[in-house]
């Protein structure tokens, strides 16, 4: 499994945290935009980004090159993540995750696991 | 990054349908005038403060709200000595947008705002 990690906070204690959860899955650490154009030519599988508002620019861009029906809003201030909710949004096809900086030691796990569960 | 990377990010999120004309152009708008009043060519680390701003003005035409402890973090943003300066930029663009901004939506503006001026303030002066 291959994560690119965009967004605009936090990229290294995410990048870190996913390893800290599987060190086999290969992470590559970009800007928002470049991320978001690895995801369109398929250098990566995920995308996993963090902001302020865990949709704007956590997303924006991955929404603008690969589609919004392919990107998930995790989570966003007063709103913390939802483990049935991400296990949904994988399930579906989702194939981008935005949520809060403040949430990512929540939202991390959370979308890792599912990914890693997806059937 | 200076007008030209702005207005290729910003083309990119009208082409993906993320944002509309009218958000394109405001968010140029806004940048051009800090430009202006920092008396800069290119802004430092702006990418953020000019990526949230298009997505909360969206957000507000499609009547998201955002939930935040507004008195507590207006508390923290006004220690700054930037505040001002931002309340500025925001009110410029709450004129231009033709209504008033949700409380929470000002309170990451003003913070982002604030970033951006406190990483620029004093260089590559034009």
């Amino acid at each position: 499994m291959k994560i690119v990690i965009g967004g605009q906070v936090e990229k290294q204690a995410m990048e870190a945290l996913i390893k800290e959860i599987d060190s086999s899955i290969e992470t590559v650490v970009k800007s928002d935009l470049d991320a978001a154009m690895a995801m369109k030519t398929q250098q990566a599988d995920y995308y996993l980004g963090a902001c302020h508002t865990g949709g704007g620019g956590a997303l924006a861009m991955a929404i603008a090159m690969i589609g919004r029906e392919k990107c998930e809003t995790v989570s966003m201030p007063g709103r913390k993540p939802n483990k049935q909710a991400v296990e949904a949004a994988v399930q579906n096809g989702k194939v981008a995750f935005g949520f809060t900086g403040d949430h990512l030691e929540a939202a991390v796990p959370m979308i890792i696991h599912a990914l890693k569960n997806k059937s | 990054m200076n007008i030209n990377n702005l207005q290729d990010r910003l083309q990119i999120l009208l082409l993906g349908k993320v944002i509309s004309k009218d958000t394109f152009y405001l968010t140029l708008r806004a940048f051009q005038r800090l430009l202006k009043e920092l008396r800069m060519k290119n802004l430092e680390q702006a990418e953020m403060l000019f990526t949230h701003l298009p997505s909360a003005l969206e957000r507000m035409k499609e009547g998201e709200e955002l939930d935040l402890p507004v008195v507590e973090a207006m508390d923290e943003v006004k220690k700054s000595p930037y505040y001002l300066l931002a309340k500025q930029q925001v009110s410029l663009l709450e004129e231009e947008w033709g209504g008033t901004l949700p409380q929470q939506e000002k309170v990451f503006l003003y913070i982002h705002f604030i970033n951006v001026i406190s990483l620029n303030k004093g260089g590559n002066k034009a």
